[in-house]
């Protein structure tokens, strides 16, 4: 069966759930675990009831700040893989803070080349010993939060700690390579 | 099930909504799903569904002052006003026509509607975690029941790409939800 037909059969079920029947069987047992799977999301709340229940039950609330807030939330908020990204990100900036931070100091002239790179060797350790910590508890942290089932944390294990990982990774390496190109390390 | 610790972060919020009425607005989003998937479960069809969940918490909204916190998750309650609101709608809008199962409900019907619920909660949180064009879709489909059509022209693609679309966004909720629906 070609994708295309798979995409067919799959909206076909979908059809005949939201108008609130039951799928029959297509012939292919992929497609009718997932018509299984999305007659749970009959009903699935239609987004102007949420917001506007809440707008009715507390119309004080956008002039308390409420309302501001939740929209600061929402321009700000990312997919969770941007978001997991940006976090490895901030951890590999942890990692390589004493780089960059004797950079600048070594650049506004407030330290010598050889003290900053001697500064560097010997926190450079530290530094990345506690990013690490920082790491590992962000990912504890979104797995305990998000994690229902085994099968569903190992594959969101998996796939957080290669975003997280990588973001540190390319983050850390350009602070390293920022204080090599400045021959401070 | 509430951890202790869960238990009394959940006191907390519920005492400082109580002194702050506009703290209720995180009650609120931390219970809409699982009162909303309780009201479907219980009353089969949408319109049914928003109308006792509006007035679950209106119920809440007006007698959290009332509320007395004895130990058990703050969701109990919601449930305890959530079933009434069902009765009551039921009752207002037929007089004849019962709520479905609503007498002599045995304990093992309770609890698979129970896991019914938790299943339609996890469901319904995970979509908020799809990918932004898939959860878009998905919400369109669902939540707006909007046709392929109507969903490839808000989106401006074509049928073909939103079905596709729609396929992988089950395919991702099927990962995540694991083995259990297979």
């Amino acid at each position: 069966m070609t994708d295309e037909l798979r995409y067919d059969k799959l909206s076909t079920s979908i059809e005949i759930i939201v108008a609130g029947g039951e799928p029959t069987a297509t012939g292919d047992a992929d497609v009718d675990v997932l018509a299984r799977l999305a007659s749970g999301l009959r009903g699935l709340p239609a987004p102007g009831f949420k917001v506007g229940l809440r707008a009715e039950l507390l119309p004080g609330a956008e002039a308390r700040g409420l309302g501001l807030l939740a929209r600061l939330r929402a321009a700000v908020s990312f997919d969770r893989e941007t978001g997991l990204a940006a976090a490895g990100g901030g951890c590999g900036l942890a990692a390589g803070a004493c780089c960059v931070g004797g950079t600048v100091v070594n650049l506004l002239g407030f330290a010598s080349a050889a003290a900053v790179a001697a500064f560097i060797e010997a926190s450079l350790p530290y530094f990345v010993s506690v990013s690490l910590v920082m790491m590992g508890a962000l990912l504890f942290w979104v797995l305990r939060r998000e994690g229902s089932g085994r099968a569903m944390v190992t594959r969101s294990a998996i796939r957080a700690g290669a975003v997280v990982g990588s973001a540190y990774g390319v983050v850390f390496a350009a602070t390293m390579a920022l204080s090599m190109a400045m021959g401070l390390y | 099930m509430l951890s202790a610790k869960q238990l009394e972060a959940e006191r907390r919020l519920v005492e400082s909504s109580q002194r702050h009425p506009h703290h209720f607005a995180d009650l609120y989003d931390r219970y809409f799903d699982r009162i909303y998937a309780f009201a479907l479960t219980r009353a089969g069809n949408r319109g049914a569904a928003e109308d006792i969940t509006a007035d679950t918490f209106r119920q809440a909204f007006e007698n959290l002052s009332r509320f007395e916190w004895r130990g058990v998750p703050f969701s109990a309650w919601l449930f305890r006003i959530a079933a009434n609101a069902a009765t009551t709608y039921y009752q207002r809008s037929s007089k004849e026509q019962a709520l479905p199962e609503l007498l002599g409900e045995s304990e093992a019907s309770w609890e698979n509607r129970l896991i019914e619920v938790e299943t339609r909660t996890q469901l319904f949180q995970l979509v908020k975690r799809l990918p932004k064009d898939q959860r878009r879709v998905i919400v369109m489909r669902f939540g707006e029941e909007k046709s392929i059509n109507e969903v490839a022209q808000a989106m401006g693609r074509t049928e073909g790409a939103v079905k596709a679309l729609q396929h992988r966004a089950m395919e991702t909720l099927r990962t995540w939800v694991g083995d259990s629906h297979d």
